[in-house]
C-alpha cells in the first residue's frame, strides 16, 4: 500500500502529513472525504497525486496551505504545524481568478500586498517574474486583454511572487487547451526547478504527472486513501530529469502510464 | 481582429461597403422612428386640447409651457424661481441617495462581516423593504419638521433596497477569488476591500441606478405634502390655484431632471466598466 | 301628523317637479332622480347641507343624493368636469379659475352655503382682548399657498396693518393630516384651525380662540353649489329642487336650537366629540357662517376676488364678472 519514496532519513521533510483524516459536516451528515493520510515530502521534490474525481486530491493542498484543518492527525510543514495560510506556501488553483479590476502587475502583487510585504520589492519581483515568462509588455493590461495561458502565467507570477518554498498546484492545466497544456507544463516544471521549490501537482490528468513529476502518489476513491507511491525515473545521459515533453517521448513514460491507468481503473474500495 | 486585417489591396470591399451602408442606413431608421414618436406626442398634446377633444383645463398643451417657463424664471412674491424649485429638488434627491449608497453600503458591509447579524435582521428587513415608505410621509414632518422630513423621505425610500442589493452583491462575490486571498492569509478586513468591495462595482452601480431614481419620487411625494420649496410642491400649487401650466412645466423638468441623472449615472457606469 | 304633513309636502314637491318639466309629465311622482354629489372636504361649515340629507329634505323633493368627499378643490372640479359628479360644493375660485381657463365646459355657480371663512385664530394664551398687532414677529401655523385659508388668513392681516409677508413668519408647509399634531407638538405661537379642531383644541385647554377670520374679513362667499353648464341647461328643474331643499335647510338651521343640530350633524362626524360640535354649531351660527338664504351677493364675491388678487393667484385683469360667475335665478326662485 503506502512505501513513501523520499531518500535518505537525514533530511527532515519539507511537507508531512500523519495520519490526516477530513470530515465534512452538514446537515445531511458526515462525509469522510480523506481518510489516514501519511505522506512525507523532501525538499526540492516534485510529487504529482492523482485519482479520480472526488477523491479528495484538492481537500490534500487545501490542509497543506492552511485553509482547512484536519478533523484528526497533523499537517507539518518544516516541521511545524500547519496553523494557516502562511508565506511559505503558495497554492495555484484550478484557474487564474485574476481580479479583472486590476492590472497585471497588481494581480501579480496580491499576494505580497495581502502579506504586508515591501510592495516596491514586490512590484520589482513581480516584473522580473512577468517579463521572464514573456509577459513584459503585458503590465499595464487589464485581463479580459490576454490569453488563458498568458493568464495562467500571471497566476503563476503571483505565486512565486511571495517566494515561497512550496509550491501547491491544483490540475492548474486543466482550463487551457492541450497545446497550451502541454508548453505551459514544460516552462512551469523548469522554473519550479530551477527555483528548487518543492511542488505539489494535483492532476487528473496520468500523463501530465509523469511527464513532470518524479514521485506519484495514487489515492483511491472516497474516502482518499493512499493507494500507492510510485517513483518516476528517466534515464537520460546526464542524470538529470528530461523536460516534461522530452520525458513523454522516453520509453520509461509507457510503463508507468500503463501501471498508473490499471491502478486508477482498478475498483477497489481500499 | 481589426479592420486592417481583412482589408485587401485596393482597400474595403464593395460587399463591406454594402453592409457599411445597410447598418448605417439602419441606425439612421431607428433615430428617425424615435424622434417621430416624440413628434407625434408634442402634436397631439397640442392639438387634442385646442380642438377640444380632451379639456384643456386638465393637460395644458406644449406651446404654454415655454411662456410659462419663462415667467417661472422670475420670483415674485408668492413663489421663488423655478430654477430654485428645481434645485431644491435636485439637491434633495442627490443628498437622499447619497446617503442612501453612503448607509447602504455600510450596513450591507456590516451584515456580511456578521452572519449571526444578518440572519436576525433579515426578516426586519424584508418587511421594511417592502412597506411604502410613502406612507409615512405625513408622520414625517411631525418627527422631522419641514426641510428634513423631505431628505428624510428621499434616504428612507431607497435606503432598504440598497441595503439588500449591495448585500446581495457581496455574498455573490466569486467564492474562488475570495479562497484566492485566503490562501495568501487574507484578514476578514482585508477580503472585504480587496476582493468583495472591487468585486461588487457592478452591483453598486445597479443599486445608484434604482436609489437615483427612487430618490427623486420619495422628494417629489415629500414636496406634495410638506414643502414650500420644490418641483413636487410648485405642481401641488399649480395644481391647486388651477394653473396646470405650472403643473405641466413642473412636470417636463422632472422629466428632463431624471433623464439626465439616469444619463450621468450611465456615464459613470461605462467609465468604470472601461477599467473592467 | 307630521308624516301626513311630509306626504303632502312631497306630492306638492313631486308635484311642482312634473310641472317644471318641459315634458309636462303626469302630476303623479317620478322615480327620484340620482344625484351624484360631491363636497370638496367633510366640514361642519357645511351644516345644512349635511342637514338637508339627514332630514330627508332631499329625498321628499324626489333626489336621490349620493355624496362623496373629494379632499380637494381640483379633485372635484376635475370629478365635475369628467362627469363623475353631477353638483359640487366648492370654493368660488375654482369657478373663476376654470371660467378664465380655455376648458369649453364652465361650471356656473347657482346656490349660496357659507357666508365666508370658518377658520378661528387660535393662541397657546388666553387673550382678554386680542390685539393683531401682538402677531408682528410671530410665528403662524398657516394653510396651503393657494388655499382660500390661507387667502383668506392674509386678507385679514392685511386689514389689520399687517404685512403677511414681512411682519409674520407664516409656516405654510404642514401637511394638512399633520396640523393638529403639529400645534400639539408646539410649533408656532399662533395657528388657524377650522371647527370642530378650534373647540376641541380650547376644551382641552391646548388653544385660545382669539379671533373669526371670517368676521374680520367679512361676507365673501366662501363654499358654493355649482354644475357644469351643460348640465344646468339639461336638468334646470333638479337645479331648482335642490335649491329649495337648501334653502329649507337654511331656515331650519338658522332655528334649530345648537344640541338639535349637533344631534343632526353627528352621523357625518364620527370620532368628534359631541360636546365640540355644540360649541363648533354654537360659534358658527353667532357667527353667521351658515346662510341663512341660498341668494349671493355680488359685493361679496367681489370681496372674495379681491382676496384672491391680493393673494396673487388672480390677475386683476383676469377678474370674472359676477353675472357671467353666478346663476341668480334659482336662487331667487327658492322657496
Amino acid at each position: 500500500m503506502s512505501a513513501p519514496a523520499t531518500g535518505g532519513a537525514a533530511v527532515p521533510p519539507k511537507v508531512e502529513l500523519l495520519g490526516v483524516n477530513l470530515r465534512y459536516f452538514g446537515t445531511e451528515g458526515e462525509t469522510e472525504a480523506l481518510k489516514d493520510i501519511s505522506i512525507a515530502i523532501a525538499p526540492g521534490e516534485f510529487v504529482a497525486i492523482i485519482g479520480q474525481s472526488g477523491c479528495g486530491k484538492s481537500t490534500l493542498l487545501s490542509l497543506i496551505s492552511g485553509i482547512l484543518k484536519p478533523t484528526e492527525g497533523s499537517v507539518l510543514v518544516d516541521g511545524k504545524p500547519v496553523a494557516g495560510p502562511s508565506r511559505k506556501v503558495g497554492y495555484m488553483l484550478q484557474q487564474d481568478y485574476l481580479f479583472e479590476w486590476r492590472t497585471i502587475l497588481d494581480n501579480a502583487v496580491l499576494g505580497a500586498e495581502i502579506q504586508g510585504a515591501d510592495i516596491r520589492k514586490a512590484r520589482e519581483r513581480a516584473t522580473q517574474l512577468l517579463t521572464r515568462y514573456g509577459l513584459g509588455q503585458f503590465l499595464h493590461h487589464l485581463p479580459r486583454q490576454l490569453s488563458g495561458g498568458m493568464r495562467q502565467r500571471v497566476a503563476l507570477a503571483r505565486t512565486l511572487c511571495t517566494d515561497p518554498d512550496v509550491v501547491l498546484l491544483d490540475e492548474p492545466f486543466s482550463a487551457l487547451d492541450s497545446q497550451t497544456r502541454i508548453a505551459l507544463a514544460d516552462e512551469v516544471a523548469e522554473i519550479l526547478r530551477r527555483e528548487r521549490k518543492t511542488a505539489i501537482l494535483v492532476t487528473h490528468d496520468i500523463g501530465e504527472a509523469v511527464s513532470m513529476a518524479e514521485r506519484v502518489v495514487v489515492l483511491s476513491r472516497r474516502p482518499g486513501r493512499v493507494k500507492s507511491d510510485h517513483a518516476i525515473r528517466f534515464a537520460t545521459a546526464n542524470g538529470s530529469r528530461p523536460a516534461p515533453f522530452a520525458a513523454r517521448n522516453a520509453p520509461e513514460f509507457n510503463g508507468y502510464f500503463n501501471t498508473l491507468w490499471r491502478e486508477l481503473e482498478v475498483h477497489v474500495e481500499g | 481582429m481589426s479592420k486592417a486585417d481583412i482589408r485587401t489591396e485596393t482597400g474595403p470591399s464593395p460587399q463591406y461597403r454594402e453592409w457599411l451602408r445597410r447598418e448605417r442606413r439602419g441606425h439612421l431608421a431607428v433615430r428617425a422612428a424615435q424622434l417621430a414618436v416624440l413628434v407625434i406626442f408634442l402634436v397631439l398634446w397640442e392639438v387634442l386640447p385646442k380642438a377640444h377633444v380632451i379639456n384643456p383645463l386638465f393637460t395644458s398643451y406644449p406651446s404654454a409651457l415655454w411662456p410659462t417657463f419663462l415667467e417661472l424664471l422670475k420670483d415674485s412674491p408668492q413663489q421663488v424661481n423655478i430654477l430654485a424649485h428645481t434645485w431644491a429638488t435636485v439637491l434633495a434627491t442627490v443628498i437622499g441617495f447619497t446617503a442612501a449608497m453612503v448607509f447602504g453600503t455600510a450596513i450591507a458591509a456590516a451584515l456580511w462581516w456578521w452572519d449571526g447579524l444578518y440572519k436576525v435582521l433579515d426578516p426586519y428587513l424584508v418587511v421594511a423593504n417592502a412597506m411604502p415608505k410613502t406612507a409615512f410621509v405625513p408622520i414625517f414632518y411631525l418627527w422631522l419638521g419641514a426641510t428634513m422630513s423631505v431628505y428624510g423621505m428621499s434616504l428612507a425610500i431607497s435606503l432598504f433596497v440598497t441595503i439588500l442589493m449591495i448585500y446581495s452583491g457581496f455574498q455573490g462575490t466569486d467564492p474562488n477569488k475570495v479562497k484566492l486571498a485566503q490562501t495568501f492569509g487574507a484578514s476578514k478586513g482585508q477580503i472585504l476591500t480587496k476582493v468583495v468591495l472591487p468585486g461588487s462595482v457592478p452591483t453598486l452601480i445597479a443599486a445608484l441606478k434604482v436609489n437615483a431614481g427612487l430618490s427623486l419620487v420619495g422628494v417629489v411625494v415629500g414636496e406634495f405634502q410638506s414643502a414650500n420649496l420644490g418641483l413636487g410642491y410648485l405642481i401641488q400649487y399649480g395644481s391647486q390655484i388651477f394653473k396646470m401650466n405650472i403643473v405641466m412645466c413642473g412636470i417636463t423638468i422632472l422629466a428632463v431632471v431624471s433623464s439626465l441623472m439616469y444619463l450621468a449615472i450611465s456615464w459613470l457606469e461605462t467609465a468604470v466598466m472601461r477599467r473592467r | 301628523m307630521l308624516n301626513r304633513r311630509r306626504t303632502l309636502q312631497g306630492l306638492a314637491a313631486a308635484g311642482s317637479l312634473a310641472v317644471a318639466s318641459p315634458k309636462g309629465a303626469f302630476a303623479q311622482a317620478k322615480p327620484p332622480v340620482k344625484i351624484r354629489y360631491n363636497e370638496v372636504v367633510r366640514s361642519i361649515l357645511y351644516a345644512p347641507a349635511y342637514v338637508a340629507i339627514a332630514k330627508g329634505y332631499f329625498t321628499e323633493a324626489g333626489l336621490d343624493v349620493s355624496m362623496t368627499t373629494a379632499q380637494g378643490g381640483d379633485k372635484s372640479v376635475a370629478a365635475l368636469l369628467s362627469n363623475s359628479a353631477d353638483i359640487a360644493l366648492i370654493g368660488p375660485e375654482t369657478a373663476v379659475y376654470v371660467k378664465n381657463s380655455d376648458s369649453p365646459t364652465k361650471i356656473p355657480i347657482f346656490c349660496g352655503l357659507t357666508a365666508t371663512d370658518g377658520f378661528m385664530l387660535v393662541g397657546r394664551d388666553k387673550a382678554d382682548k386680542f390685539d393683531w398687532q401682538a402677531l408682528k414677529g410671530k410665528e403662524i401655523l398657516g394653510f396651503r399657498p393657494g388655499s382660500t385659508p390661507l387667502l383668506f388668513l392674509e386678507a385679514a392681516l392685511r386689514q389689520n396693518g399687517i404685512d403677511p409677508l414681512k411682519d409674520v413668519k407664516l409656516a405654510n408647509n404642514v401637511a394638512i393630516p399633520a396640523r393638529v399634531g403639529s400645534w400639539l407638538a408646539g410649533q408656532n405661537q399662533y395657528a388657524i384651525f377650522i371647527e370642530p379642531d378650534a373647540s376641541q383644541l380650547e376644551m382641552d385647554g391646548k388653544a385660545h380662540i382669539l379671533a373669526s377670520i371670517g368676521q374680520t374679513v367679512g361676507p365673501a362667499d366662501y363654499t358654493t353649489f355649482m354644475a357644469t353648464d351643460k348640465y344646468i341647461r339639461e336638468n334646470p328643474q333638479v337645479i331648482q329642487t335642490w335649491t329649495n331643499a337648501i334653502y329649507r335647510a337654511q331656515k331650519w338651521t338658522a332655528t334649530a336650537p345648537t344640541e338639535e343640530i349637533a344631534k343632526t350633524l353627528e352621523p357625518f362626524f364620527p370620532g368628534v366629540n359631541p360636546k365640540a360640535l355644540v360649541a363648533a354649531a354654537e360659534r358658527y351660527r353667532k357667527l353667521n357662517i351658515w346662510k341663512d338664504t341660498p341668494m349671493i351677493d355680488a359685493k361679496a364675491i367681489d370681496k372674495f376676488q379681491d382676496i384672491l388678487v391680493q393673494g396673487n393667484v388672480l390677475e386683476q385683469n383676469k377678474r370674472v364678472k359676477f353675472e357671467d360667475l353666478v346663476l341668480t335665478e334659482f336662487a331667487s326662485k327658492a322657496k
